[in-house]
């Protein structure tokens, strides 16, 4: 093994770690994690054998193995900011439907304070 | 004799008599609300109750503050959503609370509530599930200017290509919508920039609009939201609104 597949397995290693860490301390929730630990895997076997590359670029009839590589990370990162701007939206129309009760509610409660005569 | 009695005891006893909620989407109003509240108090119609419910939109400045002191009831939004968000909860409002006809009105004293009445009884004799307030029906008061002008013309076009319907104002934002549309736009109600979109798909969704001429005052205070470079934006945006809106229903009718 040559030098460069000793730190890409450290770094993907480390960054599986980080993955984990951040969900056993309830910052990541497990169903994003799947795709980053996925992704770290994957990394991973590339690192570990070199060769996969050259084997996938000879199956697509890619002529500059690495670039099969480029656009195979290119593809999943696009497809992963648009799930979450999709995550967005949906959560953003949330947040209003909750903020526009939270307002409703509070004119009831302000209706029935005065109703019983008690000063905010 | 029977006819009279009908009718003393419905003026008397407060049946059949309708509910209307006068929505005030409010974002840094502080100049305008206390004189529009006070023009809002002696606004009456027949065999009608007002409720004015301005909605405060996370104002920066004292809005706040006048609304506690001035109003009975108003909300108060937690978060600033936008008019589209502001005007939804007041609509969400009047659906929880059964009311009869919601009217939406400009903080900022561009809508006379002198023009209440046209709007009241244009839904009562038309039927119709919404009425727009026009400005440009007839040539009379404020007319904002020819750039702004042309802009609504190019989008009233886009409405009638994708809808048929004729519109003289698409983006005023003086109208009404009665039990039909409230239960239909507390459902759902575009966030920004909702006025051209909001007619766009009520028609799609078959309700029934029809517009008249109100008199529209220039604003007395504060500053358009809409100037510059944000204009060519909202023309973007709304017609882009507009023709999602058109594919959606193009998609599901089949």
């Amino acid at each position: 093994m040559s030098f460069i597949q000793y730190i890409s397995i450290g770094t993907t290693l480390i960054f599986l770690f980080i993955v984990f860490r951040l969900v056993v301390k309830k910052q990541l929730r497990e169903e994003f994690s799947i795709i980053w630990i996925l992704s770290a895997i994957l990394l991973n076997i590339i690192a570990f054998w070199r060769d996969s590359i050259e084997v996938m670029a000879d199956f697509f009839g890619v002529y500059y193995p690495p670039s099969i590589l480029y656009i195979a990370l290119f593809l999943l990162i696009i497809i992963y900011c648009l799930h979450m701007s999709i995550l967005l939206s949906r959560q953003r129309n949330q947040i209003k439907n909750l903020s526009q009760e939270i307002a409703i509610l509070n004119e009831k409660i302000d209706a029935l304070n005065l109703k019983n005569g008690e000063a905010e | 004799m029977l006819k009279k009695f009908v009718f003393w005891f419905q003026t008397n006893y407060n049946l059949n008599r309708s509910k209307v909620l006068i929505i005030i989407p409010c974002y840094n109003e502080g100049q305008n609300i206390v004189p529009l509240l006070n023009e809002l108090k002696p606004l009456s119609f027949e065999n009608t109750d007002f409720t004015i419910l301005p909605v405060n939109d996370q104002s920066t400045d004292n809005t706040l503050a006048l609304l506690k002191k001035n109003s009975t009831n108003f909300l108060n939004l937690p978060n600033n959503l936008g008019i589209g968000g502001a005007v939804q909860s007041g609509i969400k409002y009047a659906e929880r609370y059964g009311f009869d006809y919601a009217i939406q009105m400009d903080g900022d004293g561009q809508h006379p509530p002198s023009e209440v009445p046209l709007l009241l009884k244009e839904a009562l004799h038309s039927g119709c599930d919404i009425c727009l307030g026009s400005r440009y029906m007839k040539w009379e008061g404020f007319q904002s200017t020819a750039m702004r002008r042309l802009g609504i013309r190019v989008l009233n076009t886009l409405i009638r290509l994708t809808t048929g319907q004729k519109i003289y104002d698409c983006t005023s934002g003086y109208r009404l919508f009665n039990r039909r549309a409230i239960n239909l736009f507390a459902e759902y109600y575009p966030d920004k920039y909702p006025e051209p979109e909001v007619i766009v798909y009520a028609k799609l969704k078959g309700l029934k609009i029809s517009e008249v001429p109100v008199f529209m005052r220039d604003r007395e205070g504060g500053e358009s939201s809409i100037s510059g470079l944000s204009s060519l934006y909202y023309m973007i945006k709304v017609s882009l609104a507009i023709a999602f809106i058109k594919l959606s229903f193009v998609f599901t009718k089949k």
